[in-house]
């Protein structure tokens, strides 16, 4: 039995029979991560005393006659810019070379509290800013099925490290897309929860407005119990809300019943041919399912990616302000006579990287006197109109579909010295951010040997009908716990 | 709208950041092209009013009960560059 291939599902009944042990499972994850991110570099540290060591308390509890439920004995990682009490977390930044973080994420402290067994932290762009992880400070992940290509970004890190088997789930941040493209990229399911339904407290900033945490997964079962226990109100963060539950029965619902909306050819434009024909293909195989396909239009969906550029530079370069080389993250020594501006101003400039700059720069522009009436409020005011233009469509279907980026991953290096072009790869994956809709990539074939990925985007915390049409797909598709072979 | 290398340094200035005179340049360059992109927002809903009333609303928003808490101020100095006693030393604030 390969012990990689087993899902949450299966591997709670092994506990249960006793046919596996805590300690087994995490053993067999920690040789993973040994034997091939040396090549995929998906990690920025891997916690193997703590998983060990909790393991153990694991198959105690077990031993005791606990039945495992939740994510008990899940061997997880979660992205860089999470806390972790007692852990180097980093958010792929020299500014934090050497934080520790001194308390935990609620989204980590309840996957703790649900059995979860945290092998490491891994590697995202440098303040989740980024769509290919190249951005890291400290060094660039490859992609496990094509170790000259990105494994997108910004949870490039966490996305790698499900799809090379190195962890069964993982938990990563999207603010525009940050675990969908990577998810699409990498072959897995990735979930852009609705804002507001997890809590962001622990989570190091890029766009308060827009930022989420959600799961990496190889099944849409697993993606659901992660999300299952991460969501919910937190006192830490006051955007969350009590959404209702999403029940696993959705699982089982099919396409019976769901109507997909599916945007015009005009609407996707710049989309790589061998892209297009999956998405026509997974059409063609939700339409014979028995799901109805509806033509709809979002007027102004073409200009979410513009609205983002402003929304996420201006709040990205209020959120790095508390970078001041004094009360934490990374210092450098005062010159003679040196004043605390100068001295920030130094700092700031050597412990950031190009992205962080670029983007302090243009958020600072786009808040000055003068201009935050025709960018930041401007993209504020266009962000309200996309918002009532998904209310319309969602008022006739129960889903959206398209593809969740225009190519499959592209080469390292190809788009480094282009942010534009960057900034371009998330184009089908901002507007759920813009509008704080759920959104969700799964891989439904491939194009090149390389994963595709379909995103499925529902109505305000209708989660539950993202689960439903996945997992209609997964069984009718039989694209599922897709892993990339070791190289 | 065209970025200068001297718009950049005024923009570093006021985001606390040292540039150098290469990095001021590539940035100006980069920049010039992202402003000009988002430049789309000014024709795109331009029936739509720039206001207050026209923004989303958060899902939910509010405010904590105004209390003093305990905080430990070992913990939150730990990891500051320079301490004395309870505090962060900090160069001369102009």
């Amino acid at each position: 039995m390969d012990i990689k291939r087993l899902t949450i599902a299966d591997l709670h009944a092994a506990y249960a029979s006793g046919s596996l042990s805590v300690e087994a499972v995490t053993g067999a994850y920690l040789d993973a991560i040994t034997h091939r991110d040396g090549k995929v570099k998906a990690f920025l540290s891997v916690l193997a005393s703590t998983a060990i060591e909790r393991a153990e308390a694991l198959d105690k509890r077990l031993a005791a006659g606990e039945k495992p439920s939740g994510l008990f004995g899940v061997p997880m990682a979660i992205k860089d810019n999470l806390c972790l009490a007692g852990t180097r977390t980093t958010a792929g930044s020299q500014a934090l070379e050497n934080y520790i973080a001194p308390y935990t994420a609620t989204a980590v402290q309840r996957l703790l509290d649900a059995g979860a067994v945290i092998l490491g932290k891994t590697n995202l762009d440098e303040f989740a800013m980024g769509s290919s992880t190249e951005n890291s400070a400290f060094q660039k992940t490859t992609n496990p099925w094509d170790a000259t290509r990105v494994p997108g970004g910004s949870s490039g890190g966490s996305a790698a490290a499900v799809s090379a088997e190195e962890v069964l789930v993982a938990l990563g941040s999207d603010t525009g897309g940050s675990i969908r493209q990577p998810a699409s990229f990498c072959g897995l399911v990735g979930l852009k929860p609705t804002y507001g339904r997890v809590s962001r407290a622990g989570l190091i900033a890029l766009a308060s407005s827009l930022d989420q945490v959600g799961p990496f997964a190889r099944t849409v079962a697993d993606a659901l119990t992660v999300f299952q226990t991460i969501a919910g109100p937190d006192a830490a963060d006051a955007t969350t809300i009590d959404a209702p539950h999403v029940d696993a029965a959705v699982l089982q619902k099919g396409f019976k019943g769901l109507r997909v909306g599916v945007l015009p050819d005009a609407q996707m434009a710049g989309v790589d041919p061998g892209v297009a024909e999956r998405v026509a293909d997974a059409v063609r195989i939700m339409e014979h399912a028995g799901a109805t396909i509806v033509p709809v239009q979002v007027t102004h969906i073409e200009d979410c990616l513009a609205m983002y550029a402003v929304m996420v530079t201006s709040e990205a370069s209020s959120n790095l302000a508390r970078y001041d080389g004094l009360r934490f993250g990374t210092a450098l020594v005062p010159e003679p006579k040196e004043d605390f501006a100068a001295y920030t101003q130094r700092v700031r400039g050597a412990t950031f990287g190009a992205e962080p700059q670029r983007r302090i720069l243009l958020g600072t522009y786009a808040l000055s006197k003068g201009y935050a009436g025709q960018f930041y409020h401007r993209a504020q005011t266009l962000q309200a109109v996309i918002a009532q233009e998904f209310d319309k469509v969602f008022a006739s279907v129960d889903v959206l579909f398209g593809p969740t980026s225009p190519s499959v991953a592209f080469p390292l290096g190809a788009k480094f010295n282009d942010p534009l072009t960057m900034y371009l790869s998330d184009i089908f994956t901002v507007p759920a951010n813009i509008a704080n809709l759920p959104a969700m990539s799964m891989p439904i074939g491939f194009s090149q040997h390389l994963p595709v990925g379909g995103q499925f985007i529902a109505a305000r915390y209708r989660e539950d009908s993202l689960f439903q049409v996945a997992a209609a797909f997964e069984g009718e598709s039989g694209i599922r716990n897709l892993a990339a072979p070791a190289q | 709208m065209h970025l200068s290398d001297e718009d950049i340094a005024k923009l570093g200035a006021l985001g606390r950041l040292h540039l150098s005179p290469e990095q001021r340049h590539a940035y100006a360059e980069q920049l010039s092209r992202i402003v000009a992109y988002t430049e789309r927002l000014n024709q795109a809903g331009s029936s739509v009013p720039t206001t207050a009333a026209n923004r989303i609303p958060l899902p939910a928003n509010h405010l904590r009960e105004d209390m003093v808490r305990p905080v430990d101020a070992d913990v939150v100095t730990a990891q500051a560059s320079k301490r004395e006693g309870r505090f962060i030393v900090s160069p001369p604030i102009a």
